[in-house]
Protein backbone atom coordinates (compact mmCIF):
# COMPACT_ATOMS: atom_id res chain seq x y z
CA UNK A 1 0.00 0.00 0.00
CA UNK A 2 1.14 3.52 -0.78
CA UNK A 3 1.24 5.11 2.84
CA UNK A 4 3.47 2.00 3.93
CA UNK A 5 6.09 2.69 1.20
CA UNK A 6 5.99 6.63 2.05
CA UNK A 7 6.51 5.73 5.81
CA UNK A 8 9.74 4.06 4.74
CA UNK A 9 10.54 6.55 2.15
CA UNK A 10 10.45 9.66 4.58
CA UNK A 11 12.32 7.05 7.26
CA UNK A 12 15.16 6.53 4.67
CA UNK A 13 15.72 10.33 4.27
CA UNK A 14 15.70 10.52 8.21
CA UNK A 15 18.14 7.92 8.15
CA UNK A 16 20.47 10.14 5.64
CA UNK A 17 20.20 13.11 7.47
CA UNK A 18 21.36 11.50 10.76
CA UNK A 19 24.25 10.62 8.91
CA UNK A 20 25.19 13.25 7.58
CA UNK A 21 24.77 15.31 11.29
CA UNK A 22 27.16 12.46 13.06
CA UNK A 23 29.43 13.43 10.47
CA UNK A 24 29.26 16.99 10.82
CA UNK A 25 29.65 16.41 14.88
CA UNK A 26 32.52 16.36 16.71
CA UNK A 27 35.48 17.54 18.52
CA UNK A 28 36.78 18.92 15.22
CA UNK A 29 34.44 20.51 12.96
CA UNK A 30 35.07 19.50 9.21
CA UNK A 31 34.45 22.11 6.73
CA UNK A 32 34.37 21.20 3.12
CA UNK A 33 37.20 23.01 2.27
CA UNK A 34 39.54 21.37 4.45
CA UNK A 35 38.17 17.82 2.85
CA UNK A 36 39.40 19.53 0.10
CA UNK A 37 43.61 20.70 1.10
CA UNK A 38 43.57 18.65 4.44
CA UNK A 39 44.73 14.93 4.57
CA UNK A 40 44.28 14.47 8.29
CA UNK A 41 40.60 16.12 8.26
CA UNK A 42 40.10 13.34 5.43
CA UNK A 43 41.17 10.57 7.36
CA UNK A 44 39.39 11.82 10.43
CA UNK A 45 36.17 11.59 8.66
CA UNK A 46 36.79 8.44 6.34
CA UNK A 47 38.80 6.41 8.93
CA UNK A 48 37.08 7.47 12.14
CA UNK A 49 34.00 9.14 12.23
CA UNK A 50 32.22 7.39 9.14
CA UNK A 51 33.23 4.12 10.46
CA UNK A 52 31.64 5.79 13.91
CA UNK A 53 28.35 6.83 12.78
CA UNK A 54 28.03 3.44 10.58
CA UNK A 55 28.35 1.26 13.44
CA UNK A 56 26.16 3.30 15.11
CA UNK A 57 23.77 2.49 12.72
CA UNK A 58 24.05 -1.33 12.41
CA UNK A 59 23.78 -1.83 16.38
CA UNK A 60 20.89 0.88 16.50
CA UNK A 61 18.73 -0.80 13.69
CA UNK A 62 19.89 -4.15 15.27
CA UNK A 63 18.91 -3.50 18.33
CA UNK A 64 15.11 -1.93 17.61
CA UNK A 65 14.72 -4.59 14.66
CA UNK A 66 15.26 -7.23 17.65
CA UNK A 67 13.33 -5.29 20.36
CA UNK A 68 10.08 -5.39 17.69
CA UNK A 69 10.16 -8.78 16.67
CA UNK A 70 10.44 -9.97 21.17
CA UNK A 71 8.01 -7.66 21.83
CA UNK A 72 5.56 -9.42 18.92
CA UNK A 73 6.67 -12.64 20.40
CA UNK A 74 6.10 -12.06 23.60
CA UNK A 75 3.09 -10.12 22.93
CA UNK A 76 4.51 -7.72 25.74
CA UNK A 77 5.30 -4.18 24.60
CA UNK A 78 8.07 -4.03 27.49
CA UNK A 79 10.12 -6.75 25.92
CA UNK A 80 13.42 -5.80 24.14
CA UNK A 81 17.00 -7.45 24.39
CA UNK A 82 17.46 -5.33 27.90
CA UNK A 83 15.07 -6.23 29.64
CA UNK A 84 14.78 -9.85 28.53
CA UNK A 85 17.89 -10.18 30.17
CA UNK A 86 19.39 -11.60 26.45
CA UNK A 87 21.65 -8.43 26.75
CA UNK A 88 23.02 -8.99 30.17
CA UNK A 89 23.25 -12.96 28.53
CA UNK A 90 25.55 -11.98 25.75
CA UNK A 91 27.96 -9.61 28.40
CA UNK A 92 28.89 -12.77 30.52
CA UNK A 93 29.55 -14.81 27.79
CA UNK A 94 31.57 -11.62 25.85
CA UNK A 95 33.14 -11.20 29.63
CA UNK A 96 34.38 -14.34 29.93
CA UNK A 97 36.03 -14.55 26.57
CA UNK A 98 38.10 -11.45 27.86
CA UNK A 99 38.84 -12.81 31.24
CA UNK A 100 40.08 -15.78 29.95
CA UNK A 101 42.14 -13.78 27.42
CA UNK A 102 40.58 -14.77 24.27
CA UNK A 103 40.61 -10.82 23.58
CA UNK A 104 38.86 -7.90 21.67
CA UNK A 105 41.60 -7.73 19.18
CA UNK A 106 40.53 -8.26 15.37
CA UNK A 107 41.63 -11.93 15.74
CA UNK A 108 39.47 -12.50 18.90
CA UNK A 109 36.29 -11.02 17.58
CA UNK A 110 34.94 -14.23 16.00
CA UNK A 111 35.34 -15.63 19.73
CA UNK A 112 33.70 -13.00 21.67
CA UNK A 113 31.04 -12.79 18.79
CA UNK A 114 30.38 -16.66 19.49
CA UNK A 115 30.28 -16.61 23.26
CA UNK A 116 28.33 -13.36 23.45
CA UNK A 117 25.75 -15.37 20.74
CA UNK A 118 25.67 -18.81 23.56
CA UNK A 119 24.99 -16.29 26.24
CA UNK A 120 22.25 -14.69 24.76
CA UNK A 121 20.48 -17.62 23.33
CA UNK A 122 20.99 -19.46 26.67
CA UNK A 123 19.32 -16.48 28.70
CA UNK A 124 16.27 -15.84 25.97
CA UNK A 125 15.53 -20.02 26.77
CA UNK A 126 15.71 -19.19 30.19
CA UNK A 127 13.00 -16.51 30.24
CA UNK A 128 10.86 -18.22 27.80
CA UNK A 129 11.13 -21.51 30.25
CA UNK A 130 10.19 -19.38 33.52
CA UNK A 131 7.52 -17.10 31.52
CA UNK A 132 5.15 -20.25 30.78
CA UNK A 133 3.31 -21.05 33.14
CA UNK A 134 1.97 -24.73 33.46
CA UNK A 135 -0.90 -24.64 30.43
CA UNK A 136 1.27 -22.81 28.18
CA UNK A 137 0.35 -19.66 28.50
CA UNK A 138 3.11 -16.23 28.50
CA UNK A 139 2.67 -14.56 31.55
CA UNK A 140 3.51 -10.88 30.88
CA UNK A 141 4.99 -10.33 34.52
CA UNK A 142 6.47 -13.59 34.95
CA UNK A 143 8.25 -12.50 31.55
CA UNK A 144 9.77 -9.36 32.97
CA UNK A 145 10.47 -10.84 36.62
CA UNK A 146 12.70 -13.37 34.94
CA UNK A 147 14.36 -10.97 32.79
CA UNK A 148 15.80 -8.79 35.73
CA UNK A 149 16.68 -11.82 37.69
CA UNK A 150 18.70 -12.97 34.71
CA UNK A 151 20.00 -9.95 34.53
CA UNK A 152 20.75 -9.73 37.89
CA UNK A 153 22.54 -12.50 37.59
CA UNK A 154 24.20 -12.23 35.01
CA UNK A 155 25.60 -8.96 35.88
CA UNK A 156 26.86 -10.40 39.29
CA UNK A 157 28.78 -13.31 37.30
CA UNK A 158 30.45 -10.36 35.61
CA UNK A 159 31.35 -8.67 38.83
CA UNK A 160 32.68 -12.28 40.22
CA UNK A 161 35.03 -12.47 36.54
CA UNK A 162 36.16 -9.02 37.25
CA UNK A 163 37.17 -9.18 40.50
CA UNK A 164 38.95 -12.28 39.93
CA UNK A 165 40.98 -11.35 36.60
CA UNK A 166 43.97 -9.38 36.53
CA UNK A 167 43.87 -5.63 36.61
CA UNK A 168 44.42 -5.06 32.87
CA UNK A 169 41.78 -7.38 31.73
CA UNK A 170 39.04 -6.31 34.61
CA UNK A 171 39.76 -2.56 32.94
CA UNK A 172 39.08 -3.81 29.63
CA UNK A 173 35.86 -5.53 30.64
CA UNK A 174 34.63 -2.90 32.37
CA UNK A 175 35.50 -0.84 29.59
CA UNK A 176 33.57 -3.18 27.19
CA UNK A 177 30.79 -2.85 29.50
CA UNK A 178 29.99 0.61 29.19
CA UNK A 179 30.00 0.11 25.70
CA UNK A 180 31.36 2.60 22.81
CA UNK A 181 30.65 2.22 18.98
CA UNK A 182 34.28 3.63 18.90
CA UNK A 183 35.67 1.97 15.47
CA UNK A 184 38.64 2.38 13.10
CA UNK A 185 38.03 1.56 9.48
CA UNK A 186 36.14 -0.65 8.18
CA UNK A 187 37.46 -4.44 9.00
CA UNK A 188 34.76 -4.99 11.88
CA UNK A 189 32.08 -3.73 10.38
CA UNK A 190 32.23 -6.11 7.56
CA UNK A 191 32.58 -8.74 10.01
CA UNK A 192 29.64 -8.12 12.06
CA UNK A 193 27.34 -7.04 8.44
CA UNK A 194 28.20 -10.93 7.50
CA UNK A 195 26.32 -12.01 10.84
CA UNK A 196 23.88 -9.60 11.35
CA UNK A 197 22.47 -9.86 7.48
CA UNK A 198 21.29 -13.20 8.09
CA UNK A 199 19.45 -12.18 11.44
CA UNK A 200 18.11 -9.41 9.67
CA UNK A 201 16.60 -11.38 6.72
CA UNK A 202 15.08 -13.66 9.19
CA UNK A 203 13.70 -11.23 11.42
CA UNK A 204 11.84 -9.96 8.17
CA UNK A 205 11.18 -12.91 6.38
CA UNK A 206 9.19 -13.73 9.48
CA UNK A 207 7.38 -10.73 9.88
CA UNK A 208 4.21 -11.72 8.84
CA UNK A 209 4.29 -14.90 11.46
CA UNK A 210 5.50 -12.17 14.35
CA UNK A 211 2.20 -9.83 13.19
CA UNK A 212 -0.14 -12.57 13.52
CA UNK A 213 1.16 -13.57 17.25
CA UNK A 214 1.02 -10.17 18.34
CA UNK A 215 -2.59 -10.55 18.03
CA UNK A 216 -2.47 -13.79 20.33
CA UNK A 217 -0.50 -17.17 20.47
CA UNK A 218 -3.42 -19.29 20.10
CA UNK A 219 -5.18 -17.25 16.89
CA UNK A 220 -1.86 -17.60 15.23
CA UNK A 221 -1.78 -20.78 15.26
CA UNK A 222 -5.38 -21.47 14.30
CA UNK A 223 -3.90 -18.98 11.74
CA UNK A 224 -1.40 -21.16 10.07
CA UNK A 225 1.37 -19.95 12.05
CA UNK A 226 3.57 -23.05 13.33
CA UNK A 227 4.33 -21.07 16.50
CA UNK A 228 6.78 -23.02 17.83
CA UNK A 229 9.08 -23.14 14.49
CA UNK A 230 8.53 -19.67 14.65
CA UNK A 231 9.61 -18.95 18.17
CA UNK A 232 12.64 -21.17 17.61
CA UNK A 233 13.64 -19.36 14.66
CA UNK A 234 13.05 -15.84 16.13
CA UNK A 235 14.84 -17.20 18.76
CA UNK A 236 18.32 -18.02 17.46
CA UNK A 237 18.42 -14.71 14.84
CA UNK A 238 17.55 -12.44 18.03
CA UNK A 239 20.81 -13.81 19.87
CA UNK A 240 22.77 -14.02 16.88
CA UNK A 241 22.10 -10.28 16.18
CA UNK A 242 22.23 -9.33 20.23
CA UNK A 243 25.63 -11.73 20.79
CA UNK A 244 27.35 -9.86 17.73
CA UNK A 245 26.37 -5.71 18.33
CA UNK A 246 26.48 -6.65 22.06
CA UNK A 247 29.91 -8.03 21.98
CA UNK A 248 30.94 -5.15 19.84
CA UNK A 249 28.57 -1.87 21.18
CA UNK A 250 28.20 -3.39 24.73
CA UNK A 251 25.17 -3.33 26.42
CA UNK A 252 23.17 -0.48 25.15
CA UNK A 253 19.77 -0.77 26.73
CA UNK A 254 16.33 0.45 25.66
CA UNK A 255 17.16 1.36 22.10
CA UNK A 256 14.90 -1.69 21.58
CA UNK A 257 12.15 -0.74 23.79
CA UNK A 258 12.14 3.06 22.70
CA UNK A 259 12.10 2.95 18.82
CA UNK A 260 9.47 -0.14 18.38
CA UNK A 261 7.38 1.87 20.79
CA UNK A 262 7.57 5.55 19.24
CA UNK A 263 7.09 3.50 15.49
CA UNK A 264 4.16 1.91 16.88
CA UNK A 265 2.90 5.77 18.15
CA UNK A 266 3.85 6.98 14.55
CA UNK A 267 2.63 4.23 12.22
CA UNK A 268 0.38 1.65 14.31
CA UNK A 269 0.43 -1.86 15.42
CA UNK A 270 0.97 -3.62 11.67
CA UNK A 271 4.55 -5.48 12.77
CA UNK A 272 4.99 -6.38 9.06
CA UNK A 273 5.47 -2.26 9.06
CA UNK A 274 6.91 -1.82 12.20
CA UNK A 275 9.89 -4.46 11.48
CA UNK A 276 11.14 -2.00 8.61
CA UNK A 277 10.12 1.42 10.41
CA UNK A 278 11.72 0.19 13.69
CA UNK A 279 14.90 -1.24 11.98
CA UNK A 280 15.73 2.51 10.16
CA UNK A 281 14.36 4.24 12.92
CA UNK A 282 16.86 3.01 15.38
CA UNK A 283 19.57 3.44 13.39
CA UNK A 284 18.51 6.98 13.17
CA UNK A 285 18.15 6.92 16.95
CA UNK A 286 21.67 6.06 17.71
CA UNK A 287 23.11 8.00 15.46
CA UNK A 288 22.02 10.79 16.54
CA UNK A 289 22.11 9.57 20.37
CA UNK A 290 25.81 8.92 19.30
CA UNK A 291 26.30 12.32 18.02
CA UNK A 292 24.88 13.97 20.81
CA UNK A 293 27.85 11.53 23.21
CA UNK A 294 30.33 13.31 21.55
CA UNK A 295 29.26 16.50 21.55
CA UNK A 296 27.41 16.96 25.47
CA UNK A 297 30.75 17.38 27.00
CA UNK A 298 33.18 17.94 24.99
CA UNK A 299 35.99 17.56 24.40
CA UNK A 300 35.32 14.52 27.11
CA UNK A 301 32.55 11.97 25.80
CA UNK A 302 29.77 10.29 27.29
CA UNK A 303 29.03 6.41 26.94
CA UNK A 304 26.39 6.07 24.24
CA UNK A 305 24.80 3.43 26.35
CA UNK A 306 23.96 6.56 29.30
CA UNK A 307 22.41 8.41 26.75
CA UNK A 308 19.80 5.94 25.76
CA UNK A 309 19.60 4.52 29.45
CA UNK A 310 18.85 8.09 30.58
CA UNK A 311 15.77 8.74 27.16
CA UNK A 312 14.85 4.86 27.68
CA UNK A 313 13.75 4.42 31.42
CA UNK A 314 11.20 7.29 31.72
CA UNK A 315 9.61 5.50 28.38
CA UNK A 316 9.84 2.43 30.38
CA UNK A 317 7.99 3.41 33.05
CA UNK A 318 5.60 4.96 30.99
CA UNK A 319 4.62 2.14 29.28
CA UNK A 320 4.49 0.00 32.87
CA UNK A 321 1.70 2.59 33.56
CA UNK A 322 0.26 2.09 30.07
CA UNK A 323 0.36 -1.51 30.54
CA UNK A 324 -1.12 -1.61 34.26
CA UNK A 325 -4.46 0.03 32.63
CA UNK A 326 -4.54 -2.44 29.88
CA UNK A 327 -4.22 -5.51 31.96
CA UNK A 328 -6.54 -3.70 34.05
CA UNK A 329 -9.71 -3.79 31.77
CA UNK B 1 -17.92 -41.90 -2.92
CA UNK B 2 -17.04 -38.60 -3.89
CA UNK B 3 -15.11 -36.31 -1.26
CA UNK B 4 -18.27 -34.31 -1.01
CA UNK B 5 -20.62 -37.11 0.43
CA UNK B 6 -18.28 -37.51 3.47
CA UNK B 7 -18.79 -36.38 6.01
CA UNK B 8 -16.76 -32.73 6.82
CA UNK B 9 -15.74 -33.71 10.56
CA UNK B 10 -14.77 -37.15 11.29
CA UNK B 11 -13.12 -37.98 14.76
CA UNK B 12 -13.10 -41.65 16.14
CA UNK B 13 -11.91 -42.68 19.61
CA UNK B 14 -10.01 -38.74 20.89
CA UNK B 15 -8.39 -38.70 23.98
CA UNK B 16 -6.67 -36.55 25.08
CA UNK B 17 -4.94 -35.85 28.59
CA UNK B 18 -3.45 -32.79 30.89
CA UNK B 19 -0.28 -34.51 32.67
CA UNK B 20 -2.10 -37.41 34.00
CA UNK B 21 -5.52 -36.04 33.93
CA UNK B 22 -7.57 -37.11 30.75
CA UNK B 23 -9.88 -34.18 29.53
CA UNK B 24 -11.09 -35.99 26.46
CA UNK B 25 -12.09 -39.89 26.45
CA UNK B 26 -12.54 -41.79 23.85
CA UNK B 27 -14.85 -39.34 21.88
CA UNK B 28 -15.87 -39.88 18.27
CA UNK B 29 -18.34 -37.42 16.66
CA UNK B 30 -19.45 -36.95 13.03
CA UNK B 31 -20.45 -33.28 11.38
CA UNK B 32 -22.19 -33.06 8.15
CA UNK B 33 -21.31 -30.60 5.53
CA UNK B 34 -23.24 -27.40 6.08
CA UNK B 35 -24.31 -28.86 9.90
CA UNK B 36 -24.40 -26.51 13.11
CA UNK B 37 -23.72 -28.53 16.00
CA UNK B 38 -23.56 -27.58 19.32
CA UNK B 39 -21.82 -28.74 22.28
CA UNK B 40 -23.09 -28.49 25.65
CA UNK B 41 -21.75 -29.18 29.30
CA UNK B 42 -20.51 -28.66 32.67
CA UNK B 43 -17.73 -26.44 32.87
CA UNK B 44 -14.72 -28.78 33.18
CA UNK B 45 -16.10 -31.50 30.92
CA UNK B 46 -13.79 -31.12 28.32
CA UNK B 47 -15.53 -28.88 25.73
CA UNK B 48 -13.02 -26.33 24.79
CA UNK B 49 -10.34 -29.24 24.50
CA UNK B 50 -12.34 -31.16 21.88
CA UNK B 51 -12.66 -27.87 20.04
CA UNK B 52 -9.55 -27.39 20.07
CA UNK B 53 -8.28 -31.10 19.07
CA UNK B 54 -10.81 -30.53 16.07
CA UNK B 55 -9.20 -27.42 15.50
CA UNK B 56 -5.48 -29.12 15.18
CA UNK B 57 -4.46 -26.67 17.91
CA UNK B 58 -3.95 -29.73 20.28
CA UNK B 59 -2.50 -33.19 18.92
CA UNK B 60 -5.07 -35.82 20.39
CA UNK B 61 -3.02 -38.67 21.88
CA UNK B 62 -4.99 -41.66 20.20
CA UNK B 63 -7.75 -41.90 17.74
CA UNK B 64 -8.13 -39.54 14.71
CA UNK B 65 -9.67 -36.75 13.01
CA UNK B 66 -10.84 -36.85 9.13
CA UNK B 67 -11.55 -33.27 7.59
CA UNK B 68 -13.98 -34.10 4.74
CA UNK B 69 -11.97 -37.90 4.47
CA UNK B 70 -8.16 -36.54 5.03
CA UNK B 71 -6.09 -37.04 8.12
CA UNK B 72 -6.19 -33.19 9.83
CA UNK B 73 -2.36 -33.70 10.93
CA UNK B 74 -1.71 -34.19 7.20
CA UNK B 75 -3.03 -30.98 6.42
CA UNK B 76 -0.15 -28.28 5.71
CA UNK B 77 -1.07 -25.56 8.34
CA UNK B 78 -2.12 -22.68 6.33
CA UNK B 79 -4.10 -25.03 3.96
CA UNK B 80 -5.89 -25.90 7.61
CA UNK B 81 -6.31 -22.25 8.14
CA UNK B 82 -8.37 -21.80 4.83
CA UNK B 83 -10.59 -24.56 5.64
CA UNK B 84 -10.86 -23.93 9.77
CA UNK B 85 -11.51 -20.98 11.17
CA UNK B 86 -11.69 -20.92 15.52
CA UNK B 87 -13.10 -18.72 17.59
CA UNK B 88 -11.06 -18.52 20.92
CA UNK B 89 -13.54 -18.04 24.67
CA UNK B 90 -11.32 -14.63 24.75
CA UNK B 91 -9.22 -12.78 22.54
CA UNK B 92 -6.40 -10.99 24.91
CA UNK B 93 -4.23 -8.82 22.87
CA UNK B 94 -1.70 -6.50 24.60
CA UNK B 95 -1.29 -4.01 21.46
CA UNK B 96 -3.93 -1.93 20.01
CA UNK B 97 -5.05 -3.08 17.02
CA UNK B 98 -7.50 -1.62 15.51
CA UNK B 99 -10.45 -4.20 15.08
CA UNK B 100 -9.96 -4.26 11.17
CA UNK B 101 -6.77 -5.46 11.48
CA UNK B 102 -7.31 -8.14 13.69
CA UNK B 103 -10.56 -8.85 11.38
CA UNK B 104 -8.06 -8.62 8.55
CA UNK B 105 -5.88 -11.32 9.91
CA UNK B 106 -8.35 -13.73 8.89
CA UNK B 107 -7.09 -13.26 5.26
CA UNK B 108 -3.91 -14.09 6.11
CA UNK B 109 -4.16 -17.79 5.01
CA UNK B 110 -4.59 -16.53 1.53
CA UNK B 111 -1.91 -13.57 1.78
CA UNK B 112 1.63 -14.74 0.64
CA UNK B 113 4.38 -14.34 3.20
CA UNK B 114 5.47 -10.53 1.85
CA UNK B 115 2.32 -9.18 0.98
CA UNK B 116 -0.23 -7.26 2.47
CA UNK B 117 -3.61 -7.60 2.60
CA UNK B 118 -5.19 -6.02 -0.96
CA UNK B 119 -8.12 -4.05 -1.51
CA UNK B 120 -10.60 -7.36 -2.03
CA UNK B 121 -9.27 -8.75 1.30
CA UNK B 122 -10.58 -5.31 3.12
CA UNK B 123 -13.62 -5.97 0.98
CA UNK B 124 -14.23 -9.15 2.56
CA UNK B 125 -13.08 -8.18 5.98
CA UNK B 126 -15.55 -5.25 6.11
CA UNK B 127 -19.01 -7.62 5.16
CA UNK B 128 -18.05 -10.08 7.77
CA UNK B 129 -18.07 -7.33 10.38
CA UNK B 130 -21.26 -6.01 8.50
CA UNK B 131 -22.80 -9.51 8.66
CA UNK B 132 -22.87 -9.25 12.31
CA UNK B 133 -23.65 -5.48 12.33
CA UNK B 134 -20.17 -4.43 13.56
CA UNK B 135 -19.15 -2.51 10.92
CA UNK B 136 -18.59 0.59 13.02
CA UNK B 137 -16.16 -1.40 15.35
CA UNK B 138 -13.46 -1.33 11.92
CA UNK B 139 -11.70 1.57 13.18
CA UNK B 140 -11.36 1.18 16.84
CA UNK B 141 -8.46 -0.29 18.93
CA UNK B 142 -9.46 -3.71 20.17
CA UNK B 143 -8.17 -3.06 23.44
CA UNK B 144 -10.57 -0.09 24.29
CA UNK B 145 -13.77 -2.81 23.12
CA UNK B 146 -15.94 -4.55 25.74
CA UNK B 147 -15.75 -8.08 26.01
CA UNK B 148 -18.87 -8.76 24.27
CA UNK B 149 -17.58 -6.40 21.47
CA UNK B 150 -14.16 -8.22 21.11
CA UNK B 151 -16.35 -10.92 20.69
CA UNK B 152 -18.05 -9.75 17.65
CA UNK B 153 -14.60 -8.92 16.25
CA UNK B 154 -13.28 -12.17 16.60
CA UNK B 155 -16.47 -13.77 15.29
CA UNK B 156 -15.97 -11.65 12.20
CA UNK B 157 -12.13 -12.68 11.50
CA UNK B 158 -13.50 -16.31 11.52
CA UNK B 159 -15.81 -15.30 9.11
CA UNK B 160 -13.34 -13.11 7.11
CA UNK B 161 -11.13 -16.82 7.09
CA UNK B 162 -13.64 -17.62 4.68
CA UNK B 163 -13.83 -21.70 6.17
CA UNK B 164 -15.50 -25.11 5.56
CA UNK B 165 -15.85 -25.29 9.46
CA UNK B 166 -16.04 -22.72 11.84
CA UNK B 167 -15.22 -23.75 15.60
CA UNK B 168 -16.35 -21.24 18.24
CA UNK B 169 -15.84 -21.55 21.78
CA UNK B 170 -18.19 -20.02 23.94
CA UNK B 171 -18.47 -16.85 20.99
CA UNK B 172 -22.04 -15.22 22.58
CA UNK B 173 -20.85 -15.91 26.17
CA UNK B 174 -20.41 -12.19 26.75
CA UNK B 175 -22.98 -10.92 23.85
CA UNK B 176 -26.06 -9.47 24.86
CA UNK B 177 -29.46 -10.75 23.08
CA UNK B 178 -29.18 -8.55 20.04
CA UNK B 179 -26.03 -9.20 19.29
CA UNK B 180 -26.09 -13.10 20.66
CA UNK B 181 -29.57 -13.23 17.72
CA UNK B 182 -26.84 -11.94 15.26
CA UNK B 183 -24.03 -14.54 15.86
CA UNK B 184 -26.80 -17.14 15.47
CA UNK B 185 -28.24 -15.61 12.47
CA UNK B 186 -24.88 -15.08 10.80
CA UNK B 187 -24.24 -18.78 11.62
CA UNK B 188 -27.45 -19.67 10.23
CA UNK B 189 -27.19 -17.99 6.87
CA UNK B 190 -23.71 -19.26 6.23
CA UNK B 191 -24.62 -22.98 6.66
CA UNK B 192 -27.67 -22.45 4.21
CA UNK B 193 -26.24 -20.08 2.15
CA UNK B 194 -22.42 -21.42 1.68
CA UNK B 195 -22.47 -24.83 3.19
CA UNK B 196 -20.32 -23.97 6.26
CA UNK B 197 -20.76 -26.36 9.29
CA UNK B 198 -20.01 -24.98 12.61
CA UNK B 199 -19.23 -26.38 15.53
CA UNK B 200 -19.88 -24.35 18.63
CA UNK B 201 -19.88 -24.70 22.78
CA UNK B 202 -22.29 -22.80 24.72
CA UNK B 203 -23.83 -22.75 28.08
CA UNK B 204 -26.75 -21.14 26.48
CA UNK B 205 -29.62 -23.35 25.14
CA UNK B 206 -31.94 -20.61 24.35
CA UNK B 207 -31.21 -21.08 20.93
CA UNK B 208 -30.74 -24.40 20.26
CA UNK B 209 -33.67 -25.29 18.95
CA UNK B 210 -33.81 -22.43 15.89
CA UNK B 211 -29.82 -23.29 15.48
CA UNK B 212 -28.74 -26.56 15.98
CA UNK B 213 -29.07 -29.41 13.46
CA UNK B 214 -27.27 -31.48 15.70
CA UNK B 215 -26.35 -31.21 19.84
CA UNK B 216 -23.48 -33.05 21.54
CA UNK B 217 -23.74 -33.07 25.04
CA UNK B 218 -20.31 -33.95 26.95
CA UNK B 219 -19.66 -35.17 30.89
CA UNK B 220 -16.12 -35.81 32.31
CA UNK B 221 -14.93 -35.58 28.59
CA UNK B 222 -16.99 -38.14 27.32
CA UNK B 223 -20.02 -37.77 24.60
CA UNK B 224 -23.12 -38.87 26.63
CA UNK B 225 -26.01 -38.02 24.32
CA UNK B 226 -26.13 -36.72 20.59
CA UNK B 227 -29.00 -35.66 18.30
CA UNK B 228 -31.18 -33.57 17.15
CA UNK B 229 -32.11 -31.03 19.94
CA UNK B 230 -35.25 -32.14 20.70
CA UNK B 231 -34.32 -35.60 21.69
CA UNK B 232 -30.75 -34.32 23.76
CA UNK B 233 -32.75 -31.06 24.86
CA UNK B 234 -34.59 -33.88 27.45
CA UNK B 235 -34.90 -33.51 31.76
CA UNK B 236 -33.22 -36.12 32.19
CA UNK B 237 -30.43 -35.94 29.73
CA UNK B 238 -29.40 -32.41 30.85
CA UNK B 239 -30.51 -33.33 34.71
CA UNK B 240 -27.20 -35.32 33.85
CA UNK B 241 -25.15 -33.64 32.12
CA UNK B 242 -24.81 -30.27 34.41
CA UNK B 243 -25.15 -32.36 37.35
CA UNK B 244 -28.33 -30.34 38.67
CA UNK B 245 -31.89 -30.63 38.66
CA UNK B 246 -33.40 -29.59 35.11
CA UNK B 247 -36.97 -29.38 34.05
CA UNK B 248 -38.09 -29.31 30.31
CA UNK B 249 -41.20 -28.59 28.56
CA UNK B 250 -41.94 -28.69 24.54
CA UNK B 251 -44.16 -26.42 23.39
CA UNK B 252 -44.73 -24.55 20.17
CA UNK B 253 -42.02 -27.04 18.82
CA UNK B 254 -39.57 -25.41 21.05
CA UNK B 255 -37.83 -26.74 24.24
CA UNK B 256 -38.31 -24.94 27.20
CA UNK B 257 -35.96 -25.22 30.05
CA UNK B 258 -35.18 -23.89 33.47
CA UNK B 259 -33.95 -25.39 36.61
CA UNK B 260 -35.33 -25.16 40.22
CA UNK B 261 -33.45 -24.67 43.24
CA UNK B 262 -33.93 -27.43 45.65
CA UNK B 263 -36.15 -26.38 48.49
Amino acid sequence: MNHKRVVIAVLVMALVVSVLIGLCVGYRGISLEALQSDPVARAVLLRLRLPRVLMAALVGASLALVGAALQALFQNPLAEPFTLGVSGGASLGASLTIALGLGVNILGVPIIFVAAFAGAALSVLLVYRLARSGAGVMLPGALLLAGVVLNLCASACVLVIQYIADYNRALQILRWLIGSLDVVGFDLLWRMSILLLPGWLILGAYARDLHLLATGEESAASLGVDVPKTERIVFVASSLIVGVTASVGGAIGFVGLIVPHVARLLFGQDVRLLLPASFLLGATFLVLADALARVAIAPSELPVGAITALLGGPVFLLLLRRQRRYSAL
Amino acid sequence: MGPDDLPLVEARGLRFAFGTTEVVSDVSLTLPRGAIGVLIGANGSGKSTLIRLLAGLLRPASGHILLAGVPLASLALRERARRIAYVPQSMATVFPFTAMEVVLTGRSPYTGRFRFEKDEDEAIALAALELLDAAHLAPRPITELSGGERQMVTVARALAQQPDLLLLDEPASALDLKHRTQVARALRRLSDERGVSALMVTHDLMFLDSLADLVFAMKCGRIVSMGQPQTVLVADVLSEVYDAPVQTERSRNRTFIWSELPS
